[in-house]
């Protein structure tokens, strides 16, 4: 007798053909004993042959034989099939199984086939038909089993679509993934994401209970929190432990009694931040503060993360931090961050920060506020403790970095004697100023009256509410701050007004800019006479460079120094002539 | 001629033409089929007939269908197009990988969305015996070999029900 596997033509697919081998039976054989799940792992189709097949193999003799039986009419459409199939197998090297003949004692072929009965929907017609009309049960000689594979279809699918359907199951469905084949062992370890939510605490903490229960110890409810938590931890252990490459997604919540110590914690945090995270959710229950692990760390980067609200503030403990970025971040009203020796404080992009905690760090030398929205209603104890922290600051701070929102804070209401501080160390200012608004025009210039040893300015102006494009300008045109004299670096970023502004408001609005920006002008002119290298980056429109009182200034301006270089930024690719006397001197930027 | 650029409706709309693996071709006006990225790239690059190699007629014709109704998206009709993603994520195992694949190959965003979540709910909880019938793995572990990589994800394979059915 022989059992052969058939093409499925309702599959219509390319398959893999495999020979169950002698070992194959014999796990076959076991399992079929035990739980039976190894059948179905492979779709089976069985056929049985009637007639004798040979097909000759350079290394092995297949002998598939068939009963003796009425004449099979599918017979030599299978010859050829079978053939077929063993040379494809022949040639294609590497895929599972091997091609081996296989002996089976009719016991076992008995067990198989109730077994693919049962479990094996698209092979089990063909063999009920065969099988059971009694037409090889005398034949029990030579046997072979040939399996078809039909082709892994999930697996077919390239990785990032595989990544993409496991990040939308729950971590343990994931997980489970590992044990479906060799192929799959290693895709949910390289996953990037691991969210470990509440969820998942509450599933592990059931199965320990179960667990505990099944062992038959009687445990004192005391020794049951023991040891959900031990369960817990080493169940978050395992999972790092078997994790391979970068986590750049982490969310973990921490169950309340985890909290006595926070070494596991530390340690898991540690972990993941060696690991490349770039997001990470750590979800406390409430009522708990949780220090990161007071590590070495020096520089940190903190992007796209969420601090949640708890009743005390959440502190992040670095004594040795230098530089702190914090990068479209939620949340950061509860964000503390302690650390004396901080020099560098970058913060962009994100609601509200609490400057208030860093009245203390002695050291700071860069400070870069940056917020992209400007904010309605601003509150009157937030620019005082602004201009308290630029007063206590005012002994080590270099640079200064201030964006639209911090500079409308700190204009709004102005000091007719000037601000309270005087900033003697800041050498490099940045600001981003509003021509629209005529307080924060005046607030700027006041700003920089302050600063009595400034030698580098940059200013970012803008007309109306729109201020990310200029911004990046700004951040290109760092680079040609490498001069060591005393420079004044104007940028004047005159975008266009049809953005943001109804038609009507249109002209309106350019007038604004012209008269502001012929203001400042004259302004700049007065506070320039020690200014040794000059340069101006003006993005024009064309109304302006139209404008012929701009121009009368701006040449004024140019004329009166000897050393400059202009950048003209324009934006409507408008083409900007400059009278002959200024030319040796004109580097004209067209972009 | 004149009317083509200014009406919508009556004028002549630009169309392309989409050619399965099977070979059979399928006229569509360019606003409904510019949804998938790789066919607006093609289009952008001058293309009017457009061969797809990986994506057979039987799949071809359930993606046109998706993209039709898609390109008829307002506000007013969210729910009637909710109803037709529910049906059309009703298909086999079988067809819906073959979607994927199509959807991933075309980079139809929405399509992939749709379809992902469609599959990875209906295998949620599935057992791994369930899974891999339904997906056409071949477990090729020896029984020691599965034990241990049991073993390292224990967590994840007690408790709970799993669910054995095949559809």
């Amino acid at each position: 007798m022989a059992i052969v596997s058939n093409y499925n033509e309702q599959h219509n697919k390319p398959l893999i053909v495999i020979c169950i081998s002698k070992t194959f039976l014999h796990r076959l054989e076991s399992d079929i004993y035990k739980s039976g799940s190894l059948i179905t792992d492979v779709n089976v189709v069985v056929r049985v042959l009637k007639d004798k097949l040979e097909i000759e193999d350079r290394k092995r003799k297949y002998k598939v034989q068939g009963s003796p039986g009425k004449p099979d009419k599918n017979f030599k459409e299978d010859v050829p099939a079978v053939a077929k199939m063993m040379r494809l197998k022949r040639r294609r090297k590497g895929h599972q199984g091997d091609i081996v003949g296989i002996e089976a004692t009719p016991a076992v072929l008995d067990l198989i086939t109730k077994k693919l009965l049962k479990n094996c929907h698209c092979g089990t017609k063909i063999y009920d038909e065969k099988y059971k009309s009694g037409t090889n049960k005398e034949v029990d000689r030579d046997r072979e089993i040939v399996v078809e594979v039909v082709k892994e279809r999930i697996s077919a699918l390239p990785r990032d679509v595989i990544h993409y359907i496991l990040e939308l199951f729950p971590v343990e469905v994931a997980a489970r993934t590992s044990i479906l084949s060799k192929k799959w062992r290693y895709v949910w370890s390289m996953l990037p994401v691991l969210v470990l939510d509440s969820r998942f605490c509450k599933n592990l903490a059931v199965q320990s209970q179960y667990n505990n229960n099944n062992n038959n110890n009687p445990v004192k409810s005391h020794n049951v929190v023991v040891q959900s938590l031990s369960f817990f931890k080493q169940t978050i252990d395992e999972i790092l432990l078997h994790h391979l490459g970068d986590i750049v997604k982490f969310d973990l919540h921490v169950p309340a009694a985890l909290l006595s110590s926070y070494a596991d914690v530390d340690r898991w945090m540690l972990y993941v931040t060696r690991n490349g995270v770039k997001k990470l959710t750590l979800d406390m229950p409430d009522s708990n503060t949780y220090k990161l692990p007071s590590c070495n760390l020096k520089t940190l980067h903190l992007e796209g993360i969420t601090f949640e609200q708890t009743t005390k503030f959440c502190i992040i403990n670095a004594p040795l931090l230098i530089t702190l970025d914090v990068l479209d971040c939620d949340g950061t009203q509860y964000l503390n961050i302690v650390s004396p020796l901080l020099e560098l404080l970058s913060v962009h992009n994100i609601y509200y920060l609490a400057l208030n905690y860093f009245m203390n760090c002695k050291k700071l030398r860069e400070l870069h506020l940056g917020f992209d929205k400007a904010v309605d209603n601003l509150e009157y104890d937030e620019r005082s403790t602004l201009i308290k922290l630029l007063f206590n600051l005012a002994p080590t701070l270099e640079r200064l970095n201030l964006d639209l929102f911090f500079l409308e804070l700190f204009s709004r209401d102005t000091d007719p004697k000037g601000p309270p501080f005087t900033l003697n160390y800041l050498l490099n200012l940045s600001l981003y100023v509003d021509f629209g608004k005529l307080s924060l025009t005046s607030g700027a210039l006041q700003f920089i009256k302050s600063v009595p040893n400034l030698s580098e300015l940059e200013i970012t102006a803008s007309n109306g509410k729109l201020c990310c494009p200029s911004l990046n300008i700004c951040n290109e045109k760092c680079i040609f701050l490498t001069e060591k004299y005393f420079s004044l670096l104007l940028i004047l970023y005159f975008r266009g007004t049809k953005m943001n502004f109804g038609e009507n408001m249109e002209s309106n609005v350019d007038f604004h800019i012209q008269d502001e920006a012929e203001r400042l002008l004259k302004e700049i002119k007065l506070m320039m006479k020690n200014v040794v290298n000059f340069e101006l980056y003006a993005g024009m429109c064309l109304d302006l460079e139209r404008n012929e009182t701009f121009q009368q200034h701006l040449f004024r301006l140019l004329g009166s120094h000897s050393h400059f270089q202009v950048v003209i930024y324009a934006l409507e690719s408008i083409e900007y002539n400059f009278p002959s006397q200024f030319q040796p001197s004109v580097v004209l930027l067209l972009k | 001629m004149a009317s083509s650029s200014s009406s919508s409706k009556t004028g002549l709309k630009k169309m392309l033409t989409l050619k399965s693996s099977d070979g059979d071709e399928f006229e569509l006006e360019e606003s409904i089929v510019i949804q998938c990225q790789t066919i607006k790239h093609m289009v952008e690059d001058g293309f009017s007939l457009i061969p797809l190699q990986n994506v057979d007629t039987k799949t071809l014709t359930k993606i046109i269908e998706y993209m039709k109704k898609h390109a008829e998206k307002t506000e007013s009709n969210k729910e009637e197009i909710k109803n037709f993603n529910k049906e059309f994520v009703k298909g086999s195992f079988d067809d819906q990988f073959e979607l994927v694949s199509a959807a991933n190959y075309l980079h139809i965003n929405g399509l992939m969305d749709l379809l992902c979540q469609s599959i990875a709910d209906r295998i949620n909880n599935k057992s791994v015996r369930a899974v891999r019938e339904i997906f056409n793995i071949s477990n090729d572990y020896t029984p020691d070999e599965e034990e241990k990589v049991r073993d390292e994800h224990k967590w994840a394979h007690e408790g709970g029900e799993f669910d054995e059915s095949l559809d």
